[in-house]
């Protein structure tokens, strides 16, 4: 069953809080948070979250289209590292 | 992606570095009962088989020509010239794919191989030396580059010990400029990326 709309989406009160302190200032910081359970709400977008993984902060630059997920689908808690030692035709991309 | 080519035959094994090959899957074992190959491609285009006369399996690099290929579900299954029963398809389970280097794809602008990025030196807008690029992991939201610090000599001029790896989003907001002839990226990092001055929310 789906949250209620009435209560609006579940993010942790002081994550809410440093994103707006953040909003109003116009700083750009990374926030660090332990709560991957929290909605990307849009006063996110173009921040820098690092969500930790169980291991270390994981930062996550947030983008429009992240808005509605959850903090935590965005940061593995396993890693596949890939079975090429050496060159492969896999690629990265700076967007 | 089905794609036709009975009679390309394999070309000779003329190069042996390393640097001159470049992985592109995994066969992942047998398909059906005659003679074709699932590969598991590690590759950003997999639709490369259906135009690639030959490819090259294991550290021998024994050239098979493709006579056909065509997706299946997340992987490709080929039909290579020469492996025409489940046994002969079975004995190339877990072998690397490999292509020669000078076949891998052009890139658009802003996109780049991961061999290439790895071992970049990063450098602030500054120019101050910040690290050098050890890793790349591709996630779920945006990638990241993985940069090992360069030590830093403190006060008294005693070198730090070495300090934890900086995991930096391959955005545009921070990766300023990738440099692949100067072997340098530029980057312009927010505070708390590299540095403790970060805010912190349970």
């Amino acid at each position: 069953m789906s949250r209620s709309t009435k209560k609006g989406p579940y993010i942790h009160p002081s994550l809410l809080k440093k994103v707006q302190g953040m909003t109003r200032g116009g700083e750009k910081r990374m926030i660090k948070t332990w709560s991957r359970a929290s909605t990307i709400i849009p006063h996110m977008v173009g921040m820098t979250i690092g969500v930790h993984n169980g291991k270390q902060h994981v930062p996550i630059y947030i983008t429009e289209n992240m808005v509605g997920h959850k903090l935590g689908e965005f940061a593995p808690t396993r890693h596949f590292r890939g079975h090429a030692g050496g060159r492969s035709e896999r690629t990265t991309s700076v967007r | 992606m089905k794609h036709q080519r009975p009679n390309s035959p394999p070309k000779p094994d003329t190069t042996t570095h390393a640097d001159d090959w470049a992985e592109v899957g995994v066969i992942a074992g047998a398909f059906g009962l005659h003679g074709e190959v699932k590969v598991q491609p590690e590759t950003a285009f997999p639709e490369r088989f259906a135009s690639t006369p030959t490819i090259y399996l294991g550290d021998e690099r024994t050239p098979y020509a493709i006579e056909q290929a065509r997706a299946h579900k997340q992987q490709i299954v080929l039909r290579l010239r020469d492996v025409t029963s489940i046994e002969a398809a079975e004995a190339l389970r877990g072998q690397r794919v490999w292509i020669p280097a000078s076949q891998l794809m052009p890139l658009p602008e802003g996109q780049f191989y991961l061999h290439d990025v790895i071992g970049l030196e990063v450098r602030h807008v500054d120019g101050r030396v910040l690290g050098t690029v050890r890793d790349i992991l591709l996630g779920t939201g945006n990638d990241l580059f993985v940069i090992q610090r360069v030590p830093v000599a403190g006060a008294d001029g005693v070198m730090a010990a070495q300090q934890d790896d900086v995991l930096l989003p391959a955005v545009k907001a921070f990766i300023t400029r990738v440099d692949l002839e100067a072997r340098v990226m530029i980057v312009d990092p927010i505070p708390g990326l590299f540095d403790e001055e970060y805010e912190e929310a349970r």
